[in-house]
């Protein structure tokens, strides 16, 4: 996972685009040393240190990850797309932001 | 990876095969529930042989071999607890077998599956049993299954068992929504009678009720075409911010975690 959304984030700087992570790892600290090993820049929600979190919960999410990918009216477009279908789809729903300008 | 994979299989596998004491019954005049007790442990041991030969072999197409017996040798065992459920019906061997069948089945796409449900479904069901049966076909999506929850529902003296088939075929025609219409409202009438009827039934590590309000919740507000609910949170440094900070951009949303 960690490569290709590394990519993905470098690709599209500067557009109109933003990965979010919504986190259940137990510990942050031993968690933000892995994403500076792992490159990982994004930023993420703090899912309370649990699967069983708050957010995680409401969006009755139980398998990891699960992936929404939002337009910029921040209506569901698609889920659960990884690799090349991730990319496929936002760069679907940025030329669908630049086309209603 | 693959150790890994093999380790969860045997968990499952071995956690299929606790909950009864192995039967030492001679040779004449075994009781159903000895055969049963027998074809358990005879299964269970070549599950530990094949293991012991995964770890043991460096050849890479010897250990394909033996993950693909190790994931398929159920289907060889199933047609015999078939057997000793046809013939011992009113045994407790009878639902045993049957619960061993599904489980299996459910696992490496066994065709005794069906016969098994429908068995358990004609004969057992006030069987207590069937309750995490039940739970465990959650996620099997198939006309069988879901013929069997409804008889659970509709038959089951046991509370329980009725609340976690409402709440197993709720998700089924969740999951089905979006190939049949139809299934949408068929899902949050089925969560809300969780809701309502077995909400302090204990699931996994909560109840029901919470399980059943939060798919409720996710199947009628979370799903594509609809605007994503707002999130308030802290980030990882303690700094507090929200999704509706994001209109305007595209975003990806990823539930993940490091692990």
């Amino acid at each position: 996972m960690y490569p290709h959304e590394r990519s993905l984030v470098k690709r599209l700087a500067g557009q109109p685009f933003a990965l979010l992570g919504i986190n259940s790892d137990r510990d942050r600290e031993v968690l933000k040393k892995v994403m500076e090993e792992q490159g990982i820049t994004w930023r993420s929600f703090w899912n309370g240190g649990s699967t069983s979190g708050p957010i995680s919960t409401k969006w009755d999410v139980h398998s990891w990850p699960t992936i929404y990918v939002l337009d910029h009216n921040g209506v569901i477009r698609y889920k659960n797309v990884r690799g090349e279908r991730m990319d496929e789809a936002v760069d679907a729903l940025l030329a669908e932001m630049k086309k209603s300008k | 990876m693959r150790v890994k994979y093999i380790s969860s299989v045997l968990l499952i596998l071995v956690a299929l095969t606790t909950t009864d004491v192995f039967g030492q019954a001679t040779e004449t005049d075994k009781t159903p529930e000895a055969q049963y007790s027998e074809m358990v442990a005879e299964f269970r041991a070549e599950q530990l042989q094949l293991s012991k030969s995964f770890r043991e072999t460096e050849d890479k197409a010897e250990q394909v071999k033996i993950r693909k017996r190790m994931t398929t040798m159920g289907l060889d065992y199933s047609p015999r607890f078939l057997q000793v459920a046809t013939d011992y019906p009113d045994s407790k061997a009878a639902v045993d077998s049957l619960v061993w069948i599904v489980q299996m089945g459910n696992r490496s796409g066994s065709r005794d599956t069906g016969p098994a449900l429908k068995l358990l479904a004609e004969n057992h069901v006030k069987d207590e049993r069937l309750a995490s049966l039940c739970r465990v076909l959650q996620r099997t999506i198939t006309a069988d299954v879901q013929a069997f929850l409804q008889v659970v529902i509709d038959r089951s003296p046991h509370r329980d068992a009725r609340g976690i088939a409402c709440f197993s075929l709720a998700y089924q025609m969740q999951k089905t929504a979006e190939r049949t219409p139809g299934n949408q409202a068929k899902a949050e009438k089925l969560y809300q009678q969780v809701v309502d009827d077995y909400a302090d039934v204990s699931y996994l590590r909560g109840n029901l009720g919470d399980r059943a309000a939060g798919a409720l919740y996710a199947t009628k507000n979370i799903g594509i075409g609809k605007i994503a609910p707002e999130i308030v949170a802290e980030d990882l440094d303690g700094v507090k911010f929200k999704l509706s900070d994001y209109r305007g951009k595209v975003v990806v949303l990823d539930f993940w975690g490091d692990w």
